[in-house]
């Protein structure tokens, strides 16, 4: 192993193991994860009944526009600090 | 007797920029018309008629807000404070601090005026007239715009582009912000700071609040918030404990008429 020490081949069960896990983990970027996967009481669980909420909410405001505005400006693709 | 040491207590603007009601009413109906249209012609003498549509609009207290405690007898007896009074102070302030935070949430969320500032928003200095020059221009035109009282709440965080701005534009304005600081009005517009963290992402009660990064424009006495006899509290003993339960309670809803929404701008920082 001279001189390969960061160029070792993959073969051992282990590394097969985390070679799975990061496939999983590429295929669960390209298929986002829906609410019924997660603990419903996990703060994405959460922070995406908070943004159903705030749709329903804008409908009844006559506030639609603004909220798709900050959706299309990305504001609920990251969870903010703010939100518990 | 000497009185503890409060912690530190954010400003509170709502009342400075809304109409309060107090009265004991749980909804307040307000229903507006839809403007209709003046025919300008030829004279002729004739015209046609047309129905005028009138919708509800109303504005109900649907939320409240409490905060308790408990101090016991040895507390009170022994303690070199008026610990009942101080913790009811302190239990007061609190109250009223989330019921200005409601306040704020929900005008920012019903408000209808949208606005994206430059980047670096309030923090950079040279924005601050272009911002303020926008956002006038939002509100000017009409009878309940320029001619009344606009405002601007910023947070804490946004002062250091406003202070700037101040000390280096105008010359009487410059020195009065050289020698006294922050004014509390730039451009005629009204300034009103308060903590960062105060407009949120996060659930107050029955809002769903979506204002984290958003600040608040407006006119003064356009937006209505009704609290119903204020702020109350209570003493009150409890089985199994010896000394008071104090509890301070406030019910709160807030609107802003439909008609009046456009007053009100949603700025977003960029």
């Amino acid at each position: 192993m001279t001189g390969r020490a960061n160029t070792r081949s993959v073969t051992s069960s282990e590394d097969q193991h985390i070679i799975m896990a990061r496939r999983k983990n590429e295929e669960a970027l390209e298929d986002p994860l829906e609410v019924g996967d997660m603990p419903a009481d996990s703060r994405e669980a959460r922070w995406r009944a908070h943004v159903a909420r705030a749709e329903a909410q804008a409908e009844k405001f006559g506030t639609m526009d603004k909220f798709k505005a900050k959706k299309a400006r990305g504001e609920f693709d990251k969870i903010p600090d703010s939100f518990k | 007797m000497s009185n503890l040491q409060q912690a530190l207590r954010n400003a509170l603007v709502a009342e400075a920029i809304c109409k309060v009601d107090r009265t004991d009413l749980k909804t307040i109906e307000n229903p507006y018309i839809t403007a209709t249209t003046a025919t300008i012609q030829a004279v002729a003498g004739t015209y046609s008629v047309s129905a005028m549509t009138v919708t509800d609009d109303a504005l109900s207290v649907a939320d409240e807000v409490v905060d308790a405690t408990h101090v016991f007898d040895f507390e009170m007896k022994t303690a070199n404070f008026n610990l009942m009074a101080d913790f009811l102070d302190e239990l007061i302030y609190r109250v009223s601090h989330k019921i200005d935070q409601f306040v704020l949430n929900k005008i920012l969320d019903v408000a209808t005026g949208a606005y994206t500032t430059p980047a670096g928003g309030f923090t950079t200095a040279a924005n601050i007239a272009v911002i303020c020059a926008n956002l006038l221009s939002k509100v000017a035109g009409y009878q309940s715009g320029l001619a009344s009282e606009p405002f601007l709440v910023i947070e804490s965080t946004d002062l250091v582009g406003f202070a700037q701005a101040q000390v280096a534009s105008g010359f009487a304005y410059a020195d009065a912000a050289l020698n006294n600081g922050f004014q509390g009005r730039y451009m005629g517009i009204k300034i009103y700071v308060i903590r960062t963290g105060t407009f949120v992402t996060a659930t107050l009660g029955t809002l769903t609040a979506t204002n984290s990064g958003h600040r608040l424009f407006g006119i003064e006495g356009m937006a209505l918030y009704a609290s119903p006899r204020g702020v109350s509290y209570e003493e009150k003993g409890v089985t199994g404990k010896t000394g008071k339960e104090v509890v301070a309670y406030g019910l709160v809803g807030a609107t802003i008429w439909t008609p009046l929404r456009d007053l009100f701008v949603d700025i977003t920082l960029a």
